[in-house]
C-alpha cells in the first residue's frame, strides 16, 4: 500500500537556492561592493567568514554565499509558497549578478529540505520502507539492512533535472562552547531522528541573465516541488 | 585604547563535499560517501558545458496549467502575438496581414499589464503601442513587420531584459521608420474630442 504520507507531513528544514557561473572572477575585487549593497536591503547582515574563494554573510533571513564560480542564500524560514525567500534571492542575486558581471548562469538549483522526525530509528526506517518507492523485495543485501535506509531518485533531460532523495537519519547538532564561556552558555548537543526528504530541482542547459527571474521562478518551482512529491509520497499517482 | 582580544572560536558548518551535481547547501553533510572523484580533476557532465545551447523559455518557467505567474501568461501573449505577425508575414494580400497585425495589436493592452516582470518589457510593450497609435491605421510595411516580429520573438526569448537592452530594440523599431513617442498631447486631446463627438 502506498504511503499516506504528503509533503504537509514534513516540516521545511531550510531551502537554497544556487546560481552557477563560470567567470565570476570580480569576486577578487568586488566582495566588499556586495556587502555593501546587500547593507541596504538586509541592515543586520554581518559577515561571517571571508576567504579569496568564498565568503559567507549572514542575516537575521538567512545565509549568503559568494564564490568564484557559484553563489547562494539559504534560509530557515519560509513561507509556504516560497515567496519571501524569492524576494531575498532575487536582491541578493541582482547584486552579484551586477557587481560580478555575469551574463549566463550555467545552472541554477532550488534546494528544499524537509524532515519528519520519529521517536526511534526504527519507525523511520519503517515509515520509509513503507512507501516502496523501489520495487524490491524486503530481504537482506549486502550483509546490511533489510530495506534501503535511503532512496534516491533522479530525473533529467538535456534542460531540467531534478533529484528527490528520502533518508531515515539520526541528525546531530552539536555546538561547542569554549571552556570560559561554559558556565553562561548552555552546550547543544541534540539529536533528531526521522526522515529527511530533500528536493534539488535544477536546470541542465545554461540559462542567460535575461531569461531568468527569481521572484517568478522560485515560486513556481516550490509549487512543483509539492505538487511532485506528493505524487512520489502517494505512489507515484499523478 | 583597544580592548584585549578574546579569542570565540567560530562555531563552523560542516563544508561538504559537494558534488557537482548537487545544489550546495550549508546544512547537509555527505561525507558518509565514498569520494570517488581524484581531486583536482573535475569531469563537467551537466550545464556547464559550454556548447549546450541555453534553455528553451518554455522549459525554464514550466508551470501546470492555470498557473497565476504573470511571466506564464505573458510568455502566452507573446507566442499569440509572435504566431499573428508570423500568419501576416505569409498572408498573400496586404488586406489579410493587416487583420493578422491588428490580431497581435490587441495583446498589447495585455501585455502592458505584465510591465513589472522588466523594465526592458515595459519599454518594448510600451513603445510598440505608441508605434501602432501614431501610424494610425495605417498597415505595417513588410519591413516594420519583420521587425516587429523579430523584436518579439526577442522579447520572448529573454523577457527579464534591462532597460538598456529594451531600448537597444525600440532603436531597431525605429529604424524601420516606426514612431514609437507617445502622441502630443494636443493629439491626444483631439482624439478624446472626436472620440466624445462620435
Amino acid at each position: 500500500m502506498p504511503s499516506a504520507l504528503t509533503i504537509d507531513d514534513f516540516k521545511a528544514f531550510s531551502a537554497t537556492c544556487e546560481l552557477r557561473y563560470k567567470h565570476g572572477y570580480l569576486i577578487f575585487d568586488r566582495t566588499g561592493h556586495v556587502m555593501e549593497d546587500m547593507r541596504e536591503s538586509f541592515p543586520d547582515i554581518a559577515l561571517s567568514t571571508a576567504s579569496p574563494q568564498q565568503t559567507l554573510f549572514t542575516a537575521e533571513e538567512g545565509t549568503f554565499a559568494i564564490e568564484l564560480a557559484a553563489c547562494r542564500f539559504t534560509s530557515g524560514h519560509l513561507d509556504k509558497n516560497g515567496e519571501t525567500f524569492a524576494k531575498h534571492c532575487k536582491t541578493f542575486f541582482d547584486i552579484v549578478t551586477d557587481q560580478f558581471q555575469i551574463a549566463v548562469f550555467t545552472r541554477i538549483g532550488l534546494r528544499n529540505i524537509f524532515r519528519r522526525e520519529y521517536k526511534t530509528e526504527d519507525e523511520s526506517k519503517q515509515a520509509l520502507a513503507s512507501m516502496m518507492l523501489a520495487n524490491l523485495k524486503p530481504t537482506k543485501r549486502f550483509n546490511s539492512s533489510d530495506s534501503p535506509t535511503e532512496v534516491l531518485f533522479r530525473w533529467e533531460d538535456a534542460q531540467i533535472g531534478a533529484t528527490v532523495r528520502l533518508k531515515a537519519e539520526t541528525t546531530e547538532i552539536k555546538l561547542n562552547v569554549p571552556a570560559e564561556l561554559q558556565e553562561s552558555v548552555p552546550k547543544v548537543d541534540k539529536k533528531s531522528i526521522g526522515l529527511t526528504l530533500d528536493i534539488d530541482y535544477y536546470t541542465v542547459a545554461p540559462v542567460e541573465r535575461e531569461q531568468w527571474d527569481a521572484q517568478e521562478w522560485l515560486p513556481q518551482k516550490f509549487r512543483i516541488i509539492k505538487k511532485e512529491v506528493d505524487s512520489i509520497l502517494q505512489g507515484g499517482a499523478k | 585604547m583597544s580592548e584585549t582580544a578574546i579569542n570565540i572560536p567560530k562555531v563552523q558548518r560542516h563544508a561538504p563535499p559537494q558534488s557537482p551535481d548537487e545544489t550546495g547547501t550549508p546544512t547537509t553533510n555527505r561525507s558518509e560517501s565514498t569520494p570517488s572523484a581524484v581531486r583536482g580533476i573535475v569531469v563537467e557532465t551537466h550545464g556547464a558545458t559550454a556548447i549546450a545551447p541555453v534553455i528553451e523559455i518554455d522549459r525554464l518557467y514550466e508551470a501546470p496549467p492555470g498557473t497565476s505567474s504573470q511571466i506564464v501568461r505573458a510568455l502566452e501573449l507573446l507566442k499569440q502575438a509572435i504566431d499573428f505577425l508570423a500568419e501576416a508575414q505569409k498572408s498573400n494580400t496586404p488586406m489579410e496581414a493587416d487583420r493578422f497585425v491588428q490580431r497581435a495589436q490587441l495583446t498589447l493592452p495585455k501585455l502592458f499589464a505584465y510591465r513589472s516582470i522588466g523594465d526592458g518589457f515595459g519599454v518594448i510593450i510600451n513603445s510598440l503601442h505608441f508605434a501602432f497609435t501614431n501610424l494610425r491605421g495605417t498597415p505595417l510595411t513588410p519591413d516594420q513587420l519583420n521587425a516587429v516580429w523579430r523584436v518579439l520573438r526577442e522579447l520572448r526569448a529573454r523577457p527579464v531584459l534591462p532597460l538598456e537592452q529594451g531600448i537597444q530594440r525600440v532603436e531597431e523599431l525605429e529604424e524601420c521608420g516606426l514612431e514609437v513617442d507617445p502622441p502630443d498631447l494636443g493629439d491626444l486631446l483631439e482624439d478624446a474630442e472626436s472620440a466624445s463627438n462620435e
